[in-house]
């Protein structure tokens, strides 16, 4: 049986700019489950951002309601959503967004201080994460000496360090190149492989054909939602 | 618990290294907490080595001594008013003498005069003789260290006969016992049947370079027409006030004052001169606690203005530790650490000069200096909580930072 691990009902967000409302999402209905591989597409301003924010626990929904394996989101305070943050959610962002001054292993490491574990704690399971993205050996090198595809890869054992419910990647080879972003995808397909939940922004087609399922956004609905 | 230190941990950390980054930004900033945090703890060191000092030297004056004198020791700049009393004479003393009881109080004359003493060759000017009957011992606490006092003999029969201080035996002597020797003062033979204890310095004024003689001796070399005063023991401390009384009365009857006159002559204790030094040392703190806290407020706007600019700065990684999980809480923690640490090196600091600053005054000056303990605390409690309370704002402002707003800021 499949369980649901997100799920959404007729979510809406109004962002009020100058005076004018903004309906970034319209109504959006969305259940995704564990274990799925789904790329979300759509041009800029579509909404697809503000729906990932959403889904990430970044940002809350002006109207909706919103459970993450049951829990509702949507009544949460910014402290309860930054524990869920930490604990369920793993980020992987376009432009790496690692801490420039600390090593690859305590860029690692930082999801686990906030859970509060101890330092020898911490270092097991980083270094085991490093492991998993084939990075052990550059593990005390800070990100300016690391390449691009190496640096996404750091920031992947980051938001898989603490053994997160959801992957979520926000355009995560738009800064590489085509050969390094094929290796990221690969490392993501081999993820999914062994029991990860991904959800992946994109706006290219070819990446976004990794995943098994594709939404499409426009105007802030969801205008396909196609699966394999 | 256990998280909360890990995450106070890994905030020291990070502040340590953002200082470490910024390091003449980091110095720059203190600078006002260091000028308060030393003002503060250099006064409060030269006043307590003063105290130290003043409160050790003062009890020479016994604080159960009544000084009775022409004038006030305080005048407040009126000492005009008290030119015209009469002197106080031998005769008020003996009266004081007669009408009091020795239980209770112990009644000595005080006069001196300052003249050359001579010793084979070697001489001392200006040294303080001073005329003294037996119970000088008691009201000055006199200690013999080497020979004895004068007996009630050589003080009613106007002996040539000298006790002097410690400094004069050194100097005048070489070290060599002087008792049986014969010195000369002003040119007049004395015997040396004493020497004094050793008594110190204290602002310039050594206590060792003194000579006592019998006062009846005192006036028969020196000439009869003086000014005394009379130093009165009250043995029982209990009894100062109504002792203090009774010597004033006494001292009206033996002057012939009419009922109602003004007394024309001043009974001093130590207690005054406690009030006045008290009275500038508070003055002193006060002036060193503004001084202090105008340079703490000062400082503290400068750490509040650099954590602003940290936290602008940093956005970005604030947005990245939120995404992963930090809580404002944690977020706040770190910023209001890294304001506490900077404010703590500058205390530290300030703590490091304050200590040099004591040296130099011990060595620069006579006052003592000594910094003591509690100002240390005070000046790292105060270096604290200017971290604490300048740093809460700043903390906040990174707090509430939008998380998606500063993952896009570059």
């Amino acid at each position: 049986m499949k369980e649901i691990l997100i799920d959404l009902r007729q979510i809406s967000k109004v962002y009020d700019t100058d005076k004018v409302p903004v309906h970034a999402l319209r109504n959006v209905d969305l259940q995704i489950n564990h274990n799925e591989y789904v790329s979300i597409m759509g041009p800029s301003g579509s909404g697809k951002s503000t729906l990932m924010n959403i889904i990430g626990c970044l940002d809350t929904p002006t109207e909706g309601s919103y459970l993450l394996e049951g829990a509702e989101v949507h009544t949460m305070d910014d402290n309860t959503l930054a524990k869920i943050r930490n604990k369920k959610i793993g980020f992987v962002f376009q432009t790496f967004n690692l801490l420039p001054r600390a090593s690859a292993l305590h860029n690692v490491e930082l999801p686990l201080i906030y859970s509060g574990l101890s330092s020898q704690e911490r270092k097991k399971q980083a270094e085991r994460a490093l492991d998993k993205v084939k990075l052990s050996h550059r593990k005390d090198h800070n990100p300016n000496e690391l390449s691009g595809g190496q640096r996404q890869r750091v920031a992947i054992a980051r938001a898989l360090v603490n053994d997160p419910s959801l992957l979520l990647a926000d355009e995560p080879t738009g800064n590489l190149d085509s050969e390094t972003g094929a290796d990221i995808m690969e490392l993501f397909d081999d993820l999914h492989r062994n029991g990860n939940t991904i959800l992946m922004v994109t706006h290219e087609e070819h990446i976004a054909a990794h995943a098994k399922r594709t939404i499409h956004i426009l105007d802030g609905e969801i205008a396909q939602d196609n699966s394999e | 618990m256990l998280a909360w230190l890990i995450k106070l941990k890994e905030n020291i950390v990070i502040a340590v290294k953002a200082l470490k980054q910024h390091k003449m930004r980091s110095v720059l900033t203190t600078l006002g907490i260091i000028i308060g945090v030393l003002t503060v703890v250099s006064v409060a060191s030269i006043i307590s080595g003063l105290n130290k000092g003043f409160k050790d030297k003062l009890s020479f004056l016994g604080s159960n001594t009544l000084y009775i004198q022409k004038y006030p020791w305080m005048t407040h700049g009126e000492w005009y008013k008290y030119r015209n009393r009469p002197d106080l004479n031998m005769n008020n003393y003996e009266y004081l003498r007669e009408h009091t009881n020795s239980e209770e109080v112990v009644i000595a004359p005080s006069v001196s005069s300052h003249r050359e003493v001579k010793f084979d060759g070697n001489s001392l000017t200006d040294v303080p003789i001073n005329g003294v009957t037996k119970e000088s011992e008691v009201v000055s606490n006199m200690v013999i260290e080497e020979g004895r006092f004068f007996t009630n003999l050589e003080i009613d029969r106007r002996k040539n006969r000298a006790v002097i201080g410690y400094a004069i035996k050194e100097k005048l002597f070489e070290n060599k016992s002087p008792i049986g020797k014969r010195i000369k003062i002003d040119g007049n033979s004395f015997y040396v049947i004493g020497v004094m204890e050793k008594k110190g310095k204290f602002l310039g004024n050594n206590f060792d370079i003194n000579a006592y003689i019998p006062v009846g001796s005192f006036f028969k070399n020196f000439g009869y027409h003086r000014s005394i005063s009379i130093e009165a023991k009250v043995l029982d401390a209990a009894n100062l006030k109504p002792v203090k009384e009774k010597l004033r009365y006494l001292m009206r009857f033996a002057r012939g004052l009419k009922p109602g006159a003004e007394d024309n002559f001043s009974i001093n204790q130590q207690e005054t001169i406690q009030q006045q030094y008290d009275s500038l040392t508070s003055g002193l703190y006060t002036a060193a606690i503004g001084i202090g806290t105008l340079a703490l407020l000062v400082g503290g706007i400068g750490i509040m203005n650099i954590m602003l600019v940290s936290v602008t700065e940093r956005q970005k990684e604030i947005g990245i530790r939120k995404a992963i999980g930090a809580t404002n809480r944690i977020i706040s923690f770190q910023f209001l650490v890294e304001s506490v640490i900077i404010c703590s090196l500058g205390g530290m600091i300030a703590l490091l000069l304050s200590y040099f600053v004591a040296i130099g005054i011990q060595a620069a000056t006579p006052f003592p200096a000594s910094i003591p303990i509690w100002s240390i605390f005070m000046g790292l409690g105060f270096s604290w909580f200017v971290g604490i309370f300048f740093g809460l704002y700043p903390a906040h402002q990174a707090a509430k930072l939008d998380p998606i707003e500063s993952l896009h800021y570059e």
